[in-house]
């Protein structure tokens, strides 16, 4: 009695429903998924590609884009929590920043493959940093300007100091800003990673699988290549993002 | 104040504080200037002034937040301090268990530790039923709540409260205040509280400090003789609260 009591309170109700959204969700997932699957085997047997080749130049570009999203993040990070640790720094270093972020990242490629001629990789994945770092790194900036500052206050008094305020504090209070800034700077990165597999010539990569098509003239196929990886990009998106960024929402401060 | 108190080594000691901040233009705006008294142990003092007085930015500076640009505030080093805020200042991110939590967390207390101080702030602040909310589930009062009960689960010799009760609604408001006295009476803490509401300083304070307007500098140190708890209706408080209104509000005339 005491049990069935409990079930129908407005919390278990809550948690009920969150449960039932979340198995929703994962069903859906799991059928793009499945869906995406499938279309990249009829593309790939039309296109008279590898299945496995085609899955694997996927795989091979979102490991760059996941690899450059991961050291961009970092990098994004600590550069923000450098310059906005002291109103001197910050003053010298975030014009620097501001002016370096319209720098085309393009216009690097010719100087990173000179330099790191035999490391493709390398270069693929500084061009994506260089892209995806400036969206991530802007919004945790202006997160941490946006931050309350009796929160800040509250952290202190309560002992929250070095790495433990890393940790308990800094980046919890960051990180829908490094939600938002992380899904603008992933979309980047995708865009800017289809030109760096083209223009260093990778031999794997759905950048390149691209190239073949296009060069090969298919262009059908080409248009229906492009339409399998938006929707991969949705999944990925659906499957990861959107439900950080709910997620990142419990960590917003009302102001 | 009373005699033994007076006889006592002060707790926290403010000799001539002053805090400057740079305006636009480079222009030298005043926070507060050459604040000068002690606080005993047990002792209930509250600041109260206008808008602006700098009575916030003195509480930070007793908090160790800010540091004084003049002067020097000394607190006895063995003593824990904790800090209640305006507006909470909960952790959106963290339940309400987690927020209560906090300080006994970066202390690295045991988990027994934690749960029973958790659990006894919790049943105080009557908070059951919420351990699992996060903030934005509860209301403002409910909020100051968990404020209250994150700053006495760290059992504090010292609490520091700014305005705590100032963005609640009236009931809610008086029922805290109420709890907040408990806590002092029954465990003997030391309690500096800022507020621009008189009738809220003279219910609970030993010592009202009435602080002027640009600059913060201290106008007079009322003594609060009324015995407790204290009736907020009687003719003797009243009168105390017509004596330190007569002292604030000149100052608001002044400059509105």
């Amino acid at each position: 009695m005491r049990y069935s009591t409990q079930l129908h309170t407005p919390r278990a109700n809550h948690r009920r429903h969150a449960l039932q959204y979340h198995v929703f969700s994962t069903v859906i997932s799991l059928f793009l998924f499945a869906f995406t699957a499938i279309a990249l085997l009829l593309i790939a047997n039309v296109a008279r590609l590898s299945a496995t080749t085609l899955f694997g130049g996927f795989l091979i570009s979102l490991t760059r884009v996941s690899v450059a999203y991961v050291i961009s993040c970092v990098l994004a990070i600590a550069i923000a929590l450098l310059i906005t640790s002291n109103r001197s720094v910050e003053a010298f270093l975030l014009p620097i920043f501001d002016v370096l972020q319209s720098f085309p990242s393009f216009a690097l490629f010719p100087f990173l493959v000179e330099a790191l001629r035999d490391q493709p990789e390398v270069v693929i994945v500084g061009v994506l940093v260089v892209t995806m770092i400036w969206p991530i790194l802007f919004t945790i900036i202006g997160g941490i300007k946006n931050r309350r500052e009796d929160l800040e206050e509250a952290a202190s008094i309560f002992g929250a100091t070095g790495v433990k305020r890393l940790s308990a504090f800094t980046m919890p209070s960051l990180l829908p800003s490094i939600v938002t800034g992380s899904i603008v700077g992933w979309g980047e990165g995708w865009e800017f990673i289809i030109g760096a597999e083209l223009l260093v010539n990778a031999r794997f990569g759905i950048g390149s699988y691209l190239g073949v098509l296009g060069n090969s003239h298919q262009n059908s196929l080409l248009a229906l290549g492009i339409l399998i990886l938006m929707f991969l990009l949705f999944v990925l998106n659906k499957a990861i993002w959107l439900p950080l960024l709910r997620q990142s929402t419990k960590y917003q401060s009302e102001s | 104040m009373s005699q033994s108190r007076a006889l006592t080594t002060p707790l926290i000691s403010s000799q001539g504080v002053s805090k400057y901040f740079h305006g636009a233009h480079n222009k030298t705006i005043v926070a507060c200037e050459d604040i000068t008294f002690d606080v005993a142990p047990h002792e209930f003092v509250c600041i109260v002034g206008p808008s602006g007085c700098g009575k916030s930015t003195f509480l930070r500076i007793v908090a160790a937040l800010m540091k004084p640009d003049m002067g020097h505030l000394e607190i006895d080093p063995s003593q824990r301090l904790s800090m209640i805020f305006q507006n909470a200042a909960v952790f959106p991110w963290l339940t309400v268990h987690d927020n209560i939590a906090f300080g006994l967390t970066m202390q690295g207390a045991s988990p027994a530790t934690i749960k029973k101080a958790v659990a006894t702030q919790i049943k105080n602040m009557g908070l059951e039923h919420t351990e699992g909310q996060h903030p934005k589930e509860l209301s403002g009062g409910m909020k100051q709540r968990v404020g209250i009960a994150r700053a006495l689960a760290v059992n504090p010799d010292i609490l520091l409260l700014d305005e705590p009760f100032s963005a609640l609604d009236a009931f809610t408001a008086e029922r805290l205040r109420q709890d907040v006295l408990a806590s002092w009476e029954s465990e003997k803490r030391t309690m500096l509280m800022v507020t621009h509401l008189v009738e809220e300083a003279v219910e609970m304070a030993d010592r009202v400090i009435v602080l002027t307007k640009h600059p913060g500098r201290i106008k007079a140190i009322v003594p609060i003789d009324l015995p407790r708890p204290r009736n907020t209706r009687s003719a003797a408080f009243y009168k105390l609260v017509d004596h330190i209104r007569e002292l604030v509000i000149p100052e608001h005339e002044a400059h509105t």
